[in-house]
């Protein structure tokens, strides 16, 4: 996920340019920043805070990603002017800039290695999306949360002290619902498969968040061959 | 420069160029080698670091991932440029499936273009934006199938 974030491949200098050019917002958890289908007007910076980009194919919602502070959104639509290709929602609440699109364009026409950054991003999630399409078809549901816990793991998780091997706590915003929609599976089998790694021991869950007891069995587990 | 360079004209008639200006084709004239490939020749190989970039310029290409074909590219189509942005290995190996002639620039070479030609960096922005639309669709597909096919949760 870090790889996406635009904003931390930049020089302090040019992000401030950049947040100069757009209107801050503030966003509570849940809103929704634009819809799929929506006519564009403007990037978005992620300053603080956490969303997933999602869309509906045959009325159920897929989480194609998660993204966190120093990412850029609806810049695809910026490029190509057509209409938003997901609905983005804040996970938690969302300090972002709105930048008009016009404007960032022109920016990235004055700033060419500001337009080499963006490149470089999208060529990132280009190959996540076929990693991605590689790994549903090469993973079972088990190992598809345990991929997922893997991501989750790097952005949110924490080390629980005072636990003899390195137990990681993952305390993120996305309900079971959104780890289903991003994993590729049903609400249900993210609680089958969650079963059965909790009865090999590898993770514990609360209501309020999942802890990675065994962080190398859970990454083999996600890892594809 | 001259006034009707052939070189010039020729990279102006494709389509990556087609917007460029004068200064831009002199600058891509003096960059850009241009290469002839023979039907069934290997242009680039899955797996391997990313070290070239190319226009097709005439003649057709197969991209494929594995045994599978994924795409057929033609006149005007860029190839490679995912590798050399993000340094990670060609996630395809592309096959010259007729006579071809492309444009082509090294790793250095293509990092140069990106910053003095801005109509290519334009051109690559738009090449990518529909890339990930298509990738995103893909995905979306994959992953909805995925979860109406009954998961199994077990070890594989």
């Amino acid at each position: 996920m870090s790889e996406h974030d635009f904003l931390d491949q930049l020089d302090a200098d040019h992000v401030e340019r950049l947040v100069q050019l757009g209107r801050r917002r503030t966003h509570p958890p849940q809103s929704i920043l634009f819809f799929e289908g929506d006519v564009p007007h403007d990037v978005i910076l992620v300053r603080r805070g956490d969303l997933k980009v999602s869309t509906v194919v045959d009325g159920r919602e897929v989480v194609l990603d998660v993204l966190g502070p120093g990412a850029i959104v609806g810049e695809v639509s910026a490029v190509d002017g057509r209409t938003r290709s997901a609905t983005v929602t804040a996970l938690t609440t969302t300090e972002i800039v709105a930048i008009p699109a016009a404007t960032f364009m022109d920016f990235l026409g004055q700033h060419p290695v500001i337009a080499l950054t963006l490149l470089r991003c999208m060529a990132t999630r280009i190959r996540d999306a076929s990693r991605r399409q590689v790994e549903y078809g090469a993973l079972d549901a088990v190992g598809r949360v345990c991929r997922r816990l893997v991501e989750l793991m790097d952005r949110y998780g924490h080390p629980v002290p005072g636990e003899a091997t390195s137990a990681v706590r993952i305390d993120a915003p996305l309900t079971q619902g959104d780890i289903a929609a991003w994993a590729g599976l049903s609400r249900e089998a993210v609680v089958k498969a969650l079963h059965a790694l909790r009865r090999l021991g590898w993770v514990a869950t609360s209501s309020r968040a999942i802890t990675v007891l065994d962080v190398d069995a859970v990454v083999a587990r996600a890892a594809v061959t | 420069m001259k006034r009707n360079d052939p070189t010039i004209e020729r990279l102006g008639a494709v389509r990556p160029f087609a917007r460029c200006s004068r200064r831009e084709l002199a600058v891509l004239a003096r960059t850009l080698t241009e290469q002839r490939i023979a039907a069934g020749e290997v242009v680039m190989h899955e797996g391997t670091v990313g070290r070239t970039f190319l226009v097709i310029a005439d003649g057709t290409a197969v991209v494929q991932v594995g045994e599978r074909v994924v795409a057929r590219l033609g006149a005007g189509d860029v190839v490679g440029e995912i590798a050399l942005l993000d340094h990670c290995p060609r996630t395809a190996t592309v096959t010259a499936e007729t006579d071809l002639v492309v444009h082509s620039c090294t790793r250095q070479e293509f990092a140069g273009l990106l910053v003095t030609v801005p109509s290519v960096t334009r051109h690559l922005l738009h090449t990518l934006a529909d890339r990930l639309r298509t990738a995103d669709c893909e995905l979306a597909a994959v992953a909805t199938a995925a979860a109406v096919a009954p998961a199994s949760t077990g070890r594989r």
